[in-house]
């Protein structure tokens, strides 16, 4: 993965820790914030369906997987569950 | 001239004040009690100025990312995320005077530091002094801090021994500091957890107890030793224990008193104190 793709998928979950508005529109249109953040299209279906084994193996920081999974509504079990499945 | 008359070391995991309820009454009650016995001490040496250290969680040293930052402002309020902490959101005097004396004194001894004038002190520096230093009913913290940050999450991590160094230098900046003042340094972070990790709610307590036993006994050297990837290996967020060795610098490796360690709320929670 390339140090900026893999920067501007962080910069996109460091902001749904910090702005609320960027939270919301990407639960209403997540293909139209990815493309705003310059997130490579390749990627999107990792964050939209949570994959957050992929994204973790990939280096994106712990911390901000955690912020993700609270977009997505996924609970501390679950999120524990995906991070150590082949799965996701 | 200003003196160190204090160091404090505790928590600041979110989940002590954002999910109280998933401990057990009497944990929640021990570590409340812990932060109640360490504000007394601290409210004993009636410092004028609270030197905090802490970290950043991948936040605010976002685009760019310092080892070390000292935070040049006036006031603050913050922190962004305090209704899911369910704490107060605070308003923060900050001594500016102290900050750039000490962020200029450090650049003199060749820490190339950072510095910002637009903080964003996020819960490890707020959850702790909500705890210890905080009028709740006023929604204001009771001393003027200075704030200094540290880069315990993002490789390369800083040595410990850098931190220690660093902390002997807080000392002695403190001690020229020509105003007088009464100065107490606390340490917030750590011990073993892995926040958003695999290992999520793994606590690698014979780590915890390992180092809170070097800190004790004072064993500096066993403490230096532990590189970064020794204390990652228990958890992405273990290597706070980076904000614990600058303080332990700055009261120059005096063995603490370790007050309680507690395993809970998905993370080694410890209080310590140095009296001066």
């Amino acid at each position: 993965m390339k140090a900026t793709d893999k920067f501007r998928i962080e910069a996109l979950l460091r902001d749904f820790h910090l702005k609320p508005d960027v939270r919301e529109r990407f639960q209403k249109d997540p293909d139209s914030v990815m493309r705003e953040y310059g997130i490579d299209p390749q990627y999107w279906h990792l964050l939209k369906e949570g994959k957050l084994r992929t994204l973790y193996s990939m280096g994106i920081h712990q911390l901000l997987l955690y912020h993700l999974a609270h977009v997505l509504g996924i609970k501390r079990d679950e999120y524990v569950k995906r991070i150590n499945s082949p799965d996701f | 001239m200003a003196r160190l008359v204090l160091g404090l070391a505790a928590s600041h995991a979110p989940g002590i004040t954002a999910r109280v309820e998933e401990e057990p009454p009497e944990v929640r009650t021990r570590v409340y009690q812990n932060y109640d016995k360490l504000r007394g001490i601290l409210e004993e040496a009636r410092p004028d100025v609270l030197l905090v250290v802490a970290n950043d969680h991948v936040t605010y040293m976002f685009d760019i990312i310092p080892q070390f930052l000292v935070v040049i402002a006036d006031e603050y309020e913050g922190p962004p995320d305090y209704e899911w902490l369910r704490i107060p959101k605070y308003k923060v005097k900050l001594h500016v005077g102290l900050a750039n004396h000490i962020l200029n004194g450090l650049v003199e001894r060749g820490f190339d530091v950072a510095f910002s004038a637009n903080p964003l002190l996020d819960h490890a520096t707020m959850n702790p002094l909500h705890f210890l230093a905080s009028d709740r009913e006023k929604g204001v913290i009771k001393y003027p801090i200075v704030s200094l940050l540290t880069n315990a999450f993002v490789k390369p991590l800083p040595p410990l021994r850098r931190g220690y160094q660093l902390g002997l230098a807080l000392k002695r900046l403190v001690e020229e500091y020509p105003e007088d003042l009464r100065v107490a340094v606390l340490a917030t972070g750590g011990l073993s957890h892995d926040p958003g990790g695999p290992r999520w709610g793994y606590v690698d307590e014979k780590f915890d107890r390992a180092f809170l036993d070097m800190l004790s006994r004072g064993d500096v050297e066993a403490a230096l030793n532990i590189r970064p990837e020794d204390a990652l290996a228990t958890g992405g967020g273990s290597y706070e224990i980076l904000n614990w060795v600058v303080v332990w610098g700055a009261v120059e490796g005096r063995p603490a008193t370790v007050m309680d360690y507690v395993p809970a709320y998905n993370i080694g929670s410890a209080w310590a104190y140095w009296r001066l």
